[in-house]
């Protein structure tokens, strides 16, 4: 079941009616209700995929509770290393075993010595979320284990917290310290909060179904044939790949939002208009931000931050980096990304410059300045040009790709089918309400609000409209297969 | 709670009545193509006692007017550029069964040898084609069998029918390589640019990997259609600008399990190794479309004892 199926448009409503008609009275029924929900949720990709989610569960649960007891620091120390060893290993069996198999037998290859990979790789089905919810447990155990949290005694409440059905198969990266208390907490039914969340995944569903899924089409194609197409055909495919990312990623983030907002539980950001950026550093900040803020707060701060030297500042940088790109999956091109990334970094960081932009730009002005724009333009093409390795299926295409697109064909008018001009308008509508609403937390927060209810629900209905109508065969969204 | 429930109430009931405001976009859609042979099927106006189905070679390669020029049977040609098997079956199956058409004493299906019961980037089922006719329930149903669009939004929701395409408000308008005979056949009368003109003379065998068992079952079903409803299937194989594929007929054969003929196209005449007879690689150009067809006419003149006028 995803979120922009007829599935989930019945799971949703029966699922709310419930929770606040039949079980508004009891806290606990409301957490027992929302984790059954989730695990049926969940179990709809796959229901032997619940056996693991369950095992990280418990896992996180008894693990939790014995590091808190432990009197000795040995026993601390046994608990806590257990538990990452294990969530850890899990990651790495389900998600990078076979990577790191094919990548040493070619390396051993390469040196003459003959080792078949596909003898030993195995065949395994990579769990929807994994890296989702092994990090929420991973962020619970270490909170635990640095005093910055007690324990949940709670199963369900604690089940909950790993499981809960908006976040589940691809975040926001969740904080014990954020939903935990939530989830503790009795929730009252918010008028204004329920129709800022239907807004959130009204919005969501039109990044995901018209901007994400018309540039897929396009990008597709580019990306798939992209040995025929001239350079400008290129640059546009890795410019349809950039505005399908931010839009299949985001629009998933808005509709988990919005659908924890209708039951009363509010959700970490995730993202903050990056493509409005001015430079790489402000575009990380406002990219993914659970997860960003996850690398800072448990790997980058515990290596020394940039409190260091320069080369200190410089490999934590690079490791964070590629680590990031590595959690995006087993594939030379998402490391190259991520080293990408970190060498657009540095310059900022060695120059105490990449907290210059920590306001949106153009705050309390609508149109921005030259400095602005040539910043957003300039950052916006960086990402466009990493987009290229995180899309590519491997690094000779991903290469291939780019020595293609730098060619005379760059300045030739590139020769788009007919359909892709209304994709293209999509794109323009879209950024021109993501420039109005950019100082709220999503777009449309308060676009259009105070308008005479006729307008402001003719506006709704376009947007209905066109996801109606270009809602074909469900896409699954892109991250979820991280 | 309650609010909230009455105002999503009224809310869906005014974009019901928004939605009906799309039935006469949805229903001018078809007049605006230039294609029509599609909606000649869904609306019962295939009259002809030979029809012939097949991707971009079956159009560009059979001029079904010479059929009736040359033995005075009628004759259209159905063809689609860029479509597969599955499609094919689709509009045989549908003509079959629509009110109004008639059922064909012949039909041919001019083959693919690299795609048509392979894994194919270039022929595909055309759902483009189908979304500009949503008015007619027939396609509707098509389109949620094969899962485009959900069947309870289907019925409830007319904008649920529609498709992108459906917004492009222009008139679609004949191309240099889309035009359209009145006898259904797409001849080229131009080469492409980018054909080279080199006859690739090495021998090339048939293989059956990456075979896809849904085109098989597809074909197969192609054939039963025939069968069943008493008509004769004649397979054709047109001409690359190569040698013969070894082994395709045989494959064909196989799978036609003794319903149906495999006709192939004299390889010895030279027409078939001039480049000035092709448009590229994989089509003929209107000359050697004629030469083509008038040897299909031959075979097909010989197996049911027809005399040439």
């Amino acid at each position: 079941m995803i979120f922009n199926s007829l599935e989930y448009a019945i799971f949703l409503p029966l699922i709310f009616v419930l929770y606040w008609f039949v079980a508004k009275k009891h806290l606990a029924w409301q957490n027992i209700l929302l984790l059954a929900a989730s695990l049926y949720f969940y179990g709809c990709w796959d229901w032997r995929f619940l056996f693991l989610l369950s095992f990280s569960t418990f896992l996180g649960y008894f693990t939790g509770i014995r590091i808190e007891m432990a009197v000795a620091t040995s026993w601390r120390k046994f608990w806590f290393w257990l538990s990452i060893v294990l969530n850890v290993g899990f990651l790495a069996i389900f998600k990078y075993y076979n990577f790191f198999v094919s990548s040493f037998a070619d390396l051993f290859n390469s040196f003459g010595m003959q080792i078949d990979s596909s003898s030993l790789t195995l065949n395994l089905i990579l769990p929807v979320g994994i890296s989702f919810y092994t990090f929420h447990v991973l962020s619970y155990v270490i909170d635990i284990y640095y005093d910055r949290i007690k324990s949940e005694r709670n199963i369900v409440d604690f089940g909950l917290f790993v499981a809960y059905f908006p976040l589940l198969v691809a975040g926001p990266i969740e904080r014990a310290t954020h939903l935990l208390p939530q989830i503790q907490k009795e929730r009252k039914f918010d008028y204004a909060k329920a129709v800022d969340g239907l807004r959130q995944i009204l919005w969501g569903l039109f990044k995901k179904v018209v901007v994400a899924d018309g540039c897929a089409e396009w990008a597709n194609m580019i990306f798939d044939g992209y040995t025929d197409y001239s350079g400008s055909m290129l640059l546009m495919g890795a410019i349809f790949f950039t505005f399908q990312i931010y839009c299949d990623f985001s629009g998933y983030s808005d509709i988990a939002l919005g659908t924890s907002r209708l039951f009363g539980i509010e959700l970490l950001r995730n993202f903050a208009f990056p493509y409005f950026s001015r430079d790489i550093a402000e575009f990380w900040r406002r990219w993914h931000i659970s997860l960003t803020t996850w690398f800072r707060d448990y790997l980058y701060i515990p290596l020394g931050g940039s409190k260091g030297g320069t080369w200190m500042k410089i490999r934590n940088t690079f490791i964070i980096f590629l680590v990031s790109g590595f959690w995006h999956g087993a594939n030379w091109t998402f490391i190259v990304w991520g080293a990408l990334n970190a060498f657009y970094f540095l310059p900022l960081m060695l120059t105490n410059s990449n907290r210059n932009n920590l306001e949106i730009v153009a705050q309390g002005r609508f149109i921005p300045s030259i400095r602005e724009l040539f910043g957003m333009i300039l950052t916006f093409f960086m990402a466009v040009f990493g987009w290229i390795f995180f899309r590519s299926n491997n690094l000779h295409q991903a290469i291939e790709f780019i020595k293609r697109m730098f060619n005379k064909g760059l300045f030739k008018s590139p020769n788009l089918p007919e359909l892709s001009n209304l994709t293209i308008a999509f794109i323009g509508f879209f950024l021109i309400i993501e420039w109005f609403g950019r100082e709220q937390q999503y777009a449309l927060h308060n676009f259009g609000t105070r308008w005479y209810t006729p307008f402001r629900w003719l506006f709704y209905s376009f947007l209905i409209v066109c996801v109606i109508v270009l809602s074909g065969k469900e896409q699954e969204f892109i991250y979820f297969q991280f | 709670m309650k609010k909230l429930v009455f105002r999503l109430f009224i809310f869906a009931l005014c974009f019901f009545l928004l939605d009906k405001a799309f039935i006469p976009i949805r229903n001018s859609a078809p007049g605006r193509e230039v294609d029509r042979r599609l909606e000649m099927i869904v609306t019962g106006k295939i009259h002809s006692d030979v029809l012939i189905f097949g991707s971009s070679r079956g159009a560009r390669s059979v001029i079904a007017k010479v059929f009736t020029d040359s033995l005075g049977i009628s004759a259209y040609n159905l063809s689609f550029p860029g479509s597969d098997v599955t499609f094919h079956e689709y509009l045989l199956r549908t003509t079959l069964n629509t009110k109004g058409n008639k059922k064909p004493k012949s039909v041919i299906l001019v083959v693919d040898d690299s795609d048509e019961l392979k894994v194919s980037k270039s022929l595909k089922f055309r759902f483009d084609r189908m979304y500009p006719l949503v008015r007619y329930k027939v396609i509707r149903e098509e389109l949620v069998n094969r899962k485009e669009k959900k069947p309870i939004l289907n019925e409830l929701l007319v904008l649920h029918q529609l498709n992108k395409s459906t917004f492009l408000f222009k008139q679609r308008k004949f191309t240099k390589n889309d035009s359209i005979m009145p006898c259904g056949s797409m001849p080229i009368s131009h080469q492409k640019k980018t054909f080279n003109k080199i006859y690739k003379s090495q021998p090339y065998t048939y293989s059956k990997d990456q075979e896809l068992i849904q085109k098989i079952s597809a074909f197969r079903e192609f054939k039963d259609l025939c069968k069943n409803n008493g008509i004769q299937f004649i397979v054709a194989i047109p001409p690359n600008f190569r040698t013969v594929t070894r082994g395709f007929k045989d494959r064909l054969l196989q799978v036609m399990n003794g319903y149906g003929e495999v006709w192939m196209y004299d390889s010895l005449n030279s027409v078939y190794s001039n480049s000035n007879y092709f448009f590229d690689n994989a089509h003929l150009q209107t000359n050697g479309s004629y030469v083509y067809t008038n040897e299909l006419i031959r075979y097909y003149a010989k197996i049911n004892g027809l005399k040439f006028l």
